[in-house]
């Protein structure tokens, strides 16, 4: 058995349920509240004190005299040698870098990987395999992570599979200073 | 029988003798040069060896030498032994460049029993036994294995598999693969392993002051009896945990798993963390439960067992 209800949207209202309709039409068309709530309302709403502009005004032409020193300053600070502004790339301060996205990261380890391990395939193999199981894992985790964010036992296994990735680059690094020198360390 | 066949037979006897005795002569070289040196060492002191690859085997001996045998391959330049400050250093020298498959060198050494032993090698499998100094034994893609009386022990490899047997009373021991399989059994003191990929498990008699196992994806199978006021940890992310304890240990249990099952046969009946969640979690204290247990996995189920309730 259905109901049909039409809303206002559609130009109608009318149940077609008798039963409904008479229940629907025995309810009060207005219920007053327990109290008069208006006092509260406009309590709250009225302004607080008498409006005093000055402190703004002098707050404002604060900020513009600070502005103004800061921009007097940087204009007459002493140039830095035009050679300076030629060094090579290299020699320059890399920027800050953005903390990379999870995808770049990876990325970026397996790139350091393969550069490592290139004189030892099945080495490069096993660590880039391992690197991915680590990687979905980390994702995996955070998406738990998202679901349950107050989840206490999720942090440590991140963490752990943060130390993973750490421990595939370390290796990867051993690799390369065992094959490329034959020197055996630690 | 035909006189010409007679005449082709000898005609190819004399070349083809010849040849067989050309290759008979020149096995030896194929097969490396033997070793055999020998130098003093003091009773403890350090003996570093490494090798690419081939085999290493070290056994313990009741002198104050080591002892270097085996074979040399003949892809390597010479073997170096020297005296170090510490004690003796061994090296398999490659010439320069060497890359690509190479014939491995099998170095067969004994050595004083409290010497620390600190192996490193690329394929090279590491075998020691008799020990009881300390040892760390490094490869990338060779098996290590271990049996020891050794207070200290670090054994690691990236693909190899890790076998570690016995060890001194309160020895601080650690183990790592990355896809191999650790395998650890008598042992007594205070543990840390990790694997990746690799299984972890230690089974038979093990008494344990404390212990902190790490996988992936890899499995961890514990068995050991456990000490007082000591903290067990066991992380996981989608391997399975499974613990086989010789009693009810006076410890706190602290489980959960965010979507994994947990199944003890003692305590009370593990709960699900949420209504809306698919994970467990299970507390219980036995005792006076100064031992700390603590166990996590994101997916990979719990098994808790204990031999005796």
């Amino acid at each position: 058995m259905t109901h049909e209800i039409e809303t206002h949207e559609t130009g109608r209202d009318e149940i077609q349920d008798p039963t409904l309709r008479k229940a629907v039409q025995s309810l009060p068309r207005e219920m007053a509240p327990e109290r008069d709530l208006w006092p509260d309302i406009a309590a709250r709403i009225a302004p607080r004190g008498n409006f005093r502009p000055w402190p703004i005004a002098a707050g404002i032409a604060c900020l513009f005299a600070l502005g103004a020193i800061v921009t007097t300053l940087s204009l007459h600070r002493p140039q830095a040698p035009a050679t300076l502004a030629i060094r090579p790339t290299a020699m320059q301060p890399e920027p800050a870098a953005a903390t990379p996205l999870p995808n770049e990261r990876a990325g970026m380890l397996a790139a350091a990987i393969r550069r490592s391990t290139h004189d030892d395939p099945h080495t490069q193999a096993v660590l880039l395999t391992n690197l991915d199981v680590v990687e979905t894992s980390i994702a995996r985790i955070q998406q738990a992570l998202n679901e349950d964010p107050g989840n206490p036992g999720l942090q440590p296994l991140l963490y752990q599979q943060y130390r993973n990735e750490a421990t595939l680059v370390a290796a990867a690094q051993r690799v390369q200073l065992q094959t490329s020198t034959g020197v055996l360390a630690p | 029988m035909n006189p010409l066949a007679i005449f082709d037979m000898k005609r190819f006897a004399l070349p083809a003798g010849l040849l067989l005795a050309l290759l008979a002569a020149s096995l030896p070289a194929l097969a490396g040069t033997p070793i055999d040196k020998t130098v003093a060492a003091s009773a403890n002191g350090k003996v570093e060896v490494s090798s690419i690859a081939g085999s290493i085997k070290v056994t313990a001996w009741n002198r104050n030498e080591v002892h270097i045998g085996g074979t040399l391959s003949r892809n390597a330049e010479r073997l170096a032994v020297e005296k170090t400050s510490g004690g003796v250093s061994i090296r398999v020298v490659l010439p320069e460049h060497t890359s690509g498959n190479m014939e491995g060198s099998d170095l067969d050494i004994q050595l004083p029993a409290a010497s620390q032993l600190e192996v490193h090698t690329v394929s090279a499998d590491i075998d020691a036994g008799g020990l009881d100094g300390t040892v760390r034994l490094e490869s990338v893609s060779g098996n290590v294995t271990l049996v020891s009386q050794s207070a200290n022990i670090y054994a690691n490899s990236i693909s190899g598999d890790v076998s570690i047997t016995g060890s001194a009373p309160n020895a601080k021991i650690e183990a790592h693969s990355i896809s191999g399989k650790v395998r650890m059994e008598k042992l007594n003191g205070d543990l840390r392993a990790g694997a990746t990929s690799g299984n972890i498990e230690l089974t038979g008699e093990n008494s344990l002051q404390g212990a902190k196992l790490d996988t992936t994806s890899g499995d961890i199978r514990f068995a050991a009896a456990l000490g007082t006021a000591s903290d067990y940890e066991f992380h996981s992310v989608s391997g399975n945990v499974a613990l086989s304890l010789r009693k009810i240990p006076a410890a706190t249990f602290d489980v959960s798993s965010f979507s994994g099952d947990i199944d003890t046969d003692f305590g009370p009946k593990p709960q699900r963390t949420s209504e809306f969640a698919p994970g467990k979690e299970w507390h219980y204290r036995s005792g006076s439960g100064n031992t700390n247990i603590r166990i996590r996995t994101l997916s990979g189920d719990i098994r808790i067992r204990a031999t005796t309730h």
